[in-house]
């Protein structure tokens, strides 16, 4: 092979290197056990109350283009648990949640942008019967498999919300209005079965 | 917990208003007649009962989405359509009487519109009652608030005139207080408001000098508002079936004084003894859910915490 034959196959082989075939998206199911939603609001200006919601699911897609990046979940107000029953089942009623009127709370993205360490997601959370924007700063990302052969990935995010912009305005004298909110959650990908 | 100037603003509001409005309905200089002051005695309760909703904060959106909402934009102006229908002379007895059952028989179907009790809310197949177990709930409870109907019909021919008014204001307010006590703090004060205003077209009944009193109207809204409240109590907040069948019952408790000797008493007699008896009963089913809650929300004294008594001065 003369000099310039060999010159022009490592150019060639370099192009042909240089183009990385594209990543597809990765859907992700939530991992309801590594996945939590904390609130914590004023309990008359004393202390602030904590609690949880303990049944959140969903998926979610991840892909190098941010305009196909997804979020879409679901969190059964039920669920819900501050450590104290009476408290909980009070929650539930006509007063807060009116879980019977209004049994699922979730969250829709709309938009979404690449953030350094993740991403701001802009979404529809609806919640008492009232749809509002809001913007997640999710904050994460991080790949692997856990357990072997189970594609995993997570994020986690701060927000305040008021209740009442979701028409929860009662007893707002003695139970703040201004409610703080943490949530962290991992998604799980399992390998396409084989055929 | 709420602000008990609120809440006698809101007792107030109602009181006055139904007592007032009757008077659209009086020609001062002769008589009216006896179903145009029934219905005006009805539409009193009603008006006094929506206006004491509204002080309390009650929102009001079209379409209704909660169960406060369908009961003063839908219940209420179909019980109140009702019973002014009963003014037109042109219209039968046996018309109303239809449309009372057809009322009944639709209430509980209303207030529940839109719940997880009888939609998928939460996904397919999430509802929690069968079509089988609605009908039956929805029927069941109409068949209870039409028969207190024809009860009360029945018993105001034998009963002091004022007795049964007044029973029915023990009743709202123990329906009231319970349903507070079950947890549901906004639907309970829609008990108060409905005692304000039955005893608002009571007041003005009583002064006004029409004979027997024009109280048959009101006591009808009156007890279909009960009926409304214990539902949503029921199946909203906690309220138990048998504490709300027994504050449902209090207004029917005059049926006892129907058995011998007593049914040859006066009927002032009568009406003192029915007014005893609904008063003690309601009084134990308000006790057994007040005790039931400061147990389960409050601290004992000993213990540090806050007592009962703390709570409530709290402001």
């Amino acid at each position: 092979m003369t000099l310039r034959v060999r010159l022009l196959f490592a150019v060639a082989s370099l192009c042909a290197l240089s183009v990385a075939p594209a990543r597809a998206a990765q859907e992700y199911d939530i991992d309801p056990a590594h996945t939590a939603l904390y609130f914590k609001v004023s309990h008359f200006g004393y202390s602030d109350t904590h609690g949880r919601f303990n049944d959140m699911a969903g998926k979610f897609t991840i892909d190098p283009d941010p305009a196909k990046v997804a979020f879409d979940m679901t969190i059964k107000v039920k669920s819900v648990d501050t450590g104290n029953k009476t408290r909980d089942e009070h929650l539930l009623k006509p007063d807060f949640f009116n879980e019977k009127q209004y049994p699922l709370i979730t969250f829709k993205s709309t938009a979404v942008k690449a953030a350094d360490g993740g991403y701001d997601v802009t979404g529809d959370l609806t919640m008492h019967g009232t749809t509002k924007p809001i913007t997640l700063a999710l904050r994460g990302g991080k790949t692997g498999e856990f357990p072997p052969g189970i594609k995993r990935t997570g994020y986690s995010t701060t927000l305040d919300i008021k209740r009442s912009d979701f028409g929860m305005s009662k007893m707002l004298d003695g139970i703040g209005d201004d409610v703080h909110l943490s949530i962290s959650f991992e998604g799980m990908k399992e390998p396409p079965q084989k055929k | 917990m709420p602000d008990p100037i609120q809440v006698v603003k809101a007792l107030a509001a109602a009181a006055i208003v139904a007592a007032l409005a009757p008077l659209l309905f009086r020609r001062p200089w002769r008589g009216a007649r006896a179903e145009l002051l029934s219905a005006g005695g009805a539409v009193a309760v009603g008006l006094g009962f929506l206006l004491g909703a509204l002080v309390l904060g009650a929102r009001l959106r079209w379409p209704p989405a909660e169960d406060q909402e369908r009961l003063l934009l839908i219940v209420l102006p179909a019980l109140l359509l009702v019973e002014w229908l009963g003014a037109v002379p042109q219209v039968p007895r046996w018309a109303l009487w239809l449309l009372r059952l057809a009322f009944a028989a639709a209430m509980t179907r209303v207030l529940l519109h839109g719940t997880i009790y009888i939609s998928d809310l939460a996904g397919p197949g999430t509802r929690e009652w069968s079509s089988g177990k609605t009908l039956a709930t929805c029927s069941g409870i109409g068949t209870l608030l039409f028969a207190a109907w024809v009860s009360l019909a029945a018993i105001e021919r034998r009963s002091a005139e004022l007795s049964l008014a007044i029973v029915a204001c023990v009743a709202a307010v123990g329906s009231g207080l319970t349903i507070f006590f079950s947890g549901y703090f906004s639907g309970g004060l829609l008990g108060v408001t409905l005692a304000g205003a039955l005893a608002g077209a009571t007041l003005s009944a009583a002064i006004s000098h029409s004979r027997p009193l024009p109280l048959a109207g009101a006591m009808r809204v009156g007890v279909g508002l009960l009926a409304a409240l214990l539902v949503i109590g029921r199946f909203f907040g906690e309220l138990p079936t048998g504490l709300a069948l027994l504050l449902f019952s209090a207004p029917h408790l005059g049926w006892l004084c129907e058995l011998p000797p007593m049914r040859r008493w006066r009927p002032w007699a009568r009406g003192a003894i029915a007014i005893a008896l609904s008063t003690v009963v309601v009084g134990a089913v308000v006790g057994l859910s007040a005790r039931k809650f400061i147990a389960e929300n409050v601290s004992s004294p000993g213990g540090g915490g806050p007592s009962a008594q703390d709570y409530l001065n709290l402001r």
